[in-house]
């Protein structure tokens, strides 16, 4: 799964082995989960 | 049974239906509601999405927006369809809607397949997008009716009440009470006379504040058992004329659908 990190903007892997969450490049603690590439299909409802 | 047109727009109808039971006046009103059927937007696909609101709150946003057609008659319900609903361009149009901020998404920037379709109303705000933000989407618009989905449902506001008829004593000495109770304001103080006149009864509400109001009891309302004042209004997808119409049609396609049943069994 892939996130992005709100303060360096790099794509980031999340270590789901790791405790704690954290950009592995700027240690910022804060990252957004990025919107798949796939089309979303929904009932208009 | 007789009908009396008091008032007709675009979007709203208001007729008396005389010599009627309550149960077909309600029949109309029903059928109005749910088994008109009427376009929206059925499915949607969305390719990015990049404004603040979620995708199901769009996606329900886009559902509710009313769409016309020019002739709604050449769309069927995709269970009636040929094709059995797999999907043809008798039972569903294309729609496609890409935006980009900084703006305001409004119904009027759908596009659809079919040049007679659009919305019924241009300014329907959608979503406010910010600048770089990103809308672009595809979807399906069906035909079917609102008893499947308040979406399908053409007729917004459907009443009927019965015609109250109120009479004015002879005893009435035009004090004017019941002129300033009134909140439909239906009432006037006579001339020659001198007695209170009614100027409307099909607006009065039946609320008989002034029957309470009058200390000599010179005025009565009573509602007449058989003659309704029906009002219909539309969302705008269809004309409130072809909304009664097609209510009208609905019924009368499943009392000659249960007589041929009947006729069957015997």
């Amino acid at each position: 799964m892939a996130y992005r990190c709100t303060r360096c903007k790099k794509t980031v892997e999340v270590d789901y082995e790791y405790s704690g969450i954290r950009c592995p490049y700027c240690g910022h603690r804060i990252l957004m989960k990025e919107r798949p590439t796939t089309v979303k299909r929904m009932k208009a409802v | 049974m007789k009908v009396e047109l008091l008032e007709l727009a675009e979007d709203r109808v208001r007729f008396l239906l005389r010599g009627v039971t309550p149960a077909f006046a309600n029949g109309i009103r029903r059928a109005c509601l749910a088994e008109v059927p009427s376009l929206a937007i059925d499915e949607i696909s969305i390719y990015d999405n990049t404004s603040v609101l979620f995708d199901e709150q769009l996606s329900l946003r886009l559902g509710l927006v009313p769409i016309k057609a020019e002739d709604l008659s050449l769309y069927r319900v995709p269970e009636e369809c040929d094709c059995g609903g797999a999907g043809c361009p008798a039972c569903q149009v294309g729609m496609t809607l890409t935006a980009e901020g900084p703006a305001t998404v409004h119904s009027g920037d759908l596009r659809f397949g079919d040049p007679g379709v659009k919305a019924a109303f241009e300014k329907i705000p959608i979503a406010i997008l910010g600048e770089g933000e990103k809308l672009m989407l595809e979807g399906i618009v069906t035909l079917n009716r609102g008893a499947i989905h308040t979406k399908w449902q053409a007729g917004t506001q459907c009443g009927f009440k019965n015609l109250p008829q109120i009479r004015i004593g002879e005893n009435c000495e035009g004090c004017g009470k019941c002129v300033d109770v009134c909140p439909r304001k239906i009432l006037a103080t006579g001339e020659g006379d001198g007695k209170v006149k009614v100027t409307d009864p099909t607006s009065c509400s039946l609320c008989k504040l002034c029957v309470v109001e009058c200390e000599i009891g010179a005025i009565e309302v009573v509602p007449i058992k058989d003659i309704f004042v029906m009002k219909i209004d539309t969302d705008g997808s269809i004309s409130a004329k072809d909304l009664v119409e097609g209510a009208a049609a609905e019924i009368k396609r499943r009392a000659s659908s249960l007589s041929q049943r009947l006729g069957e069994l015997s």
